[in-house]
């Protein structure tokens, strides 16, 4: 066991059980003024970067981004005894429902494509409370997709297919502030992913990497929303690692934040995975490094200031962001211990740096089909390099999809494994010259999902050693995996799939235990949280989003089915 | 507003009827006879509309419509093609294809064709050509390079946010010295104790709405206006501001605030 439960900046979920269990049973009868105090003070507790215990304050669990409850109720030995407690039905069913639950209090928050937030009680799904954002026909082209809320300070925060970041009064579910983030008529982009509460600010990213936009990530006032710092993924004239962007690219080079990124309270580091450089496939009008594109950026919270980078793909010509989650573990890395950033990638590689200073430890890959490069050398710099080529359909693997898609990874500290849904499918890509205009699609070419050279297109969910790579198992999905993956401490793994099921796995075998038919395709993140000493397993069902959009032209058979339903699982009352 | 969408009705109908016209004029597919203009056209498609995120691969697939068995008439896809449709992702052609590739594309999207011939989504009128000055300054006043441009606070010709003044509607007399412009609607607004922002400091406001319920404010602060709701009872709305326009434009030189009013000057001749 590598990292245990009780690591530094955790707080082993016993102890947090009873302030969380007082603070729900508060929210009943408390004197109402007082409610935003207590939420407050609920916050510095459950937002670690460790496991998640009673509650699931952020997106990937806690700052650390594990996607591990210390819940152990549900184990590997009662899974079989799993049975829903609630269904709630969004009634939104664009798109499904891609979100990752947030759970404070004893009450869970959701959000769905059309920016519709929904505060319910953990226990029973009854609401409490519902507003839908008054959303604009102006919806770029990543279309309505939403991947949750954030939730701190008294308030929900959630982004919008249009391009608002707004903050709901936490108990009442009144808007409190909104504010246009740039307009999406202009800049072609939008939030799709979930903004992250850090101290007393809300940070967003957005969208924007394959529509001639410069991204960029912005903190806002949680009380007031005014803008706090913004930071540019891709530096203005003037600015160190300007130099890495020929003329007037840089405006258009894309470097999107449109996923969720992590955040280390006693490093003071916030950390935010950067997307592809634009256009996509085609460096013709950026020759050089572009960037801080395909980087980590570690920046400090309070102003917003780099503090370090490190640039995975320089001059990325295969779409491969790096915006996916960033795992902060504590590993021992040749012989010692290192506080380490464990990045999962659309590349197919897993990248691990030392995250105290960006220092490249290793990197791994997790697919079995690769070819954009032979291998990453000692130091960190990629090798054999196969780029798509003017004039030619170039089969290059993984493909724009990525060896993963978003959906995320998780780790459990009691396996020291992390478990990825992995993509093993491969693109043409054929290349074209595209002259930028702003906000406009610029992908400078564009790619069709093939199998992989000589051997066929599959999907798998598979435990990995962060540090050496090596693969503990795998089990075979019968389509594709998209949605992602929870960990528990009672050595299970939870998951769904586009058919519908949602499943529990052996962490430590991969053998499946469990699965129940929810009748609609998963694609959303699900989550473990208790409520008066109960444990909840919650999974969003209901197909949706651009990936999903290509299941018909990949797989035969009945396409995945839509919805838009959060169900809760738990064991029958009084289950030893 | 109401003007605006009975004259939208009106174009729509008349291009619906020119189209319906021509369709029934021009013999269906016309192109296609053209020597390899349905091949070059597919291949066009290919490169262009088939990315994920719009047409798909098959014209099956994607964000964008179907076009499998569309119902769009030639002259109809020609015109969606080559101006695109304002307000969704489809974007104009005319600055990236020649016209004969538009043609080609027609050709093949034609034969993906099904059913009887139906008014195309409203094409738009190419745009207006901006040139020298004017370009530059809708460049400034747009420019996404900096946090806080003309554009966050106005919307002109189709991008910016509503927060200002509507600027079309203004007198070209007005944008004369853009540090010196009057802000005789912002206010100032004042929060009061038992609110979340309780001990908030006055800040800069324009007001948006105020029932006996809630007061929304648009909290000029900072870079990006906020659109801030109170409850009536907590806030106070006192005339007179010590904002001014001149802290908003000051992202910009005074050369460049020239360049922004030539803009504005130029289109106010239109």
């Amino acid at each position: 066991m590598r990292t245990s439960d009780q690591s530094p900046g955790s707080k082993p979920s016993h102890d947090r059980k009873g302030v969380v269990a007082n603070q729900s049973h508060d929210r009943k009868g408390v004197v109402v003024t007082l409610a935003p105090l207590l939420f407050m003070a609920a916050l510095p507790l459950c937002a670690q970067t460790g496991p998640a215990g009673d509650d699931w304050p952020t997106y990937g669990g806690t700052y650390g981004a594990w996607r591990y409850s210390a819940l152990a109720q549900v184990n590997r030995g009662n899974v079989q005894k799993l049975a829903p407690a609630w269904v709630f039905q969004t009634g939104d069913y664009e798109n499904g429902l891609q979100a990752t639950p947030i759970v404070a209090g004893g009450v869970l928050y959701l959000s769905t494509s059309n920016a519709w937030v929904f505060a319910l009680d953990g226990k029973t799904g009854r609401l409490l409370w519902e507003y839908r954002f008054p959303l604009s026909r102006s919806i770029p082209l990543y279309g309505k997709q939403n991947r949750g809320v954030a939730v701190g300070r008294g308030r929900v925060f959630v982004g919008t297919a249009d391009n608002h970041l707004v903050a709901l009064d936490q108990r009442t579910g009144e808007e409190v502030w909104r504010v246009n983030v740039e307009d999406a008529r202009q800049c072609g982009c939008n939030i799709t992913g979930a903004p992250l509460v850090v101290k007393d600010m809300v940070i967003s990213g957005v969208t924007g990497g394959d529509s001639a936009h410069r991204g960029y990530l912005t903190a806002f006032d949680t009380a007031t929303g005014r803008v706090r710092w913004r930071f540019h993924t891709i530096p203005g004239p003037g600015e160190k690692g300007h130099e890495t962007w020929p003329g007037e690219s840089w405006r258009y080079g894309g470097g999107a934040t449109w996923m969720t990124g992590s955040f280390d309270p006693d490093l003071n580091l916030l950390y935010w995975g950067v997307g592809n450089a634009a256009a996509d496939l085609n460096a013709a009008l950026r020759r050089g490094d572009n960037l801080y594109t395909d980087s980590v950026i570690a920046l400090d919270p309070d102003t917003g200031k780099l503090k370090w980078h490190y640039q995975e793909i320089p001059q990325d010509v295969w779409d491969f962001d790096a915006s996916y989650e960033l795992l902060l573990l504590d590993l021992p890395v040749g012989g010692r211990t290192r506080q380490t950033l464990v990045h999962v990638t659309k590349s197919g590689f897993t990248w691990v740096l030392d995250r105290t200073t960006g220092e490249f430890l290793t990197a791994w890959p997790f697919v079995k089909n690769y070819n954009w490069i032979t291998g990453i050398s000692r130091n960190g710099s990629l090798v054999g390099r196969s780029e798509p080529e003017a004039g030619k359909v170039k089969l290059l693997c993984p493909s724009t999809i990525g060896g993963k898609s978003w959906n995320q990874s998780a780790y459990s500290p009691r396996t020291g494994w992390v478990y990825i849904p992995v993509l093993e499918i491969c693109s043409d890509l054929i290349v074209r010259d595209e002259s930028p205009q702003e906000g406009r699609g610029f992908t400078g070419g564009n790619w069709v999902m093939k199998a992989p050279p000589g051997a066929k297109q599959e999907s798998y969910l598979a435990a990995f050693d962060p540090v050496s790579g090596q693969r503990q198992w795998s089990v075979p999905a019968a389509t594709w995996l998209l949605a992602s993956v929870l960990t528990t401490a009672g050595d299970l793994i939870f998951s769904g799939d586009p058919e519908g099921n949602f499943f529990a796995l052996d962490a430590r075998s991969g053998d499946r235990l469990w699965s129940f038919p929810t009748g609609a395709g998963h694609r959303g993140s699900a989550i473990a949280y208790a409520v008066g000493g109960r444990q909840y397993i919650a999974t969003p069902t209901g197909w949706g989003s651009l990936i999903g959009q290509a299941h018909a032209a990949l797989w035969p058979g009945p396409v995945p089915r839509g919805g838009s339903a959060l169900f809760v699982f738990a064991l029958p009352e009084g289950t030893p | 507003m109401k003007r605006h969408a009975m004259k939208r009705t009106f174009l729509l109908l008349l291009a619906a009827t020119a189209a319906y016209a021509q369709a029934q004029a021009e013999p269906q597919g016309k192109a296609q006879t053209e020597n390899g203009a349905v091949e070059r056209g597919a291949q066009l498609y290919r490169a262009q509309c088939a990315v994920p995120y719009c047409h798909g691969p098959d014209g099956t697939a994607g964000r964008a419509p179907r076009l499998t068995g569309h119902t769009y008439s030639l002259n109809g896809m020609f015109k969606v093609i080559s101006w695109g449709i304002p307000g969704t992702g489809m974007p104009e052609f005319t600055s990236r294809l020649k016209t004969r590739e538009i043609d080609d594309l027609v050709a093949f999207l034609m034969t993906l064709r099904g059913g009887a011939a139906a008014p195309a989504p409203t094409p738009v009128s190419p745009p207006r050509a901006l040139t020298g000055e004017a370009k530059a300054g809708r460049a400034l006043f747009f420019d996404a390079a900096r946090t806080g441009a003309c554009g966050v606070c106005h919307e002109l010709d189709g991008w910016g946010v509503p927060v200002g003044p509507d600027l079309a509607a203004l007198p070209p007399a007005r944008f004369a010295d853009l540090h010196a412009v009057t802000t005789h609607r912002v206010v100032t607004a004042r929060p009061l104790a038992l609110t979340i922002g309780a001990g908030e400091a006055p800040f800069p406001a324009l007001l948006v709405e105020r029932t006996d319920a809630r007061v929304r404010v648009y909290d000029l602060t900072a870079a990006l206006p906020v659109l801030r709701t109170f409850a009536a009872a907590q806030i106070a709305l006192e005339p007179g501001t010590s904002w001014r326009h001149e802290q908003a434009a000051r992202i910009y030189t005074s050369g460049e605030l020239e360049t922004i009013t030539a803009y504005l000057r130029w289109r106010g001749g239109q």
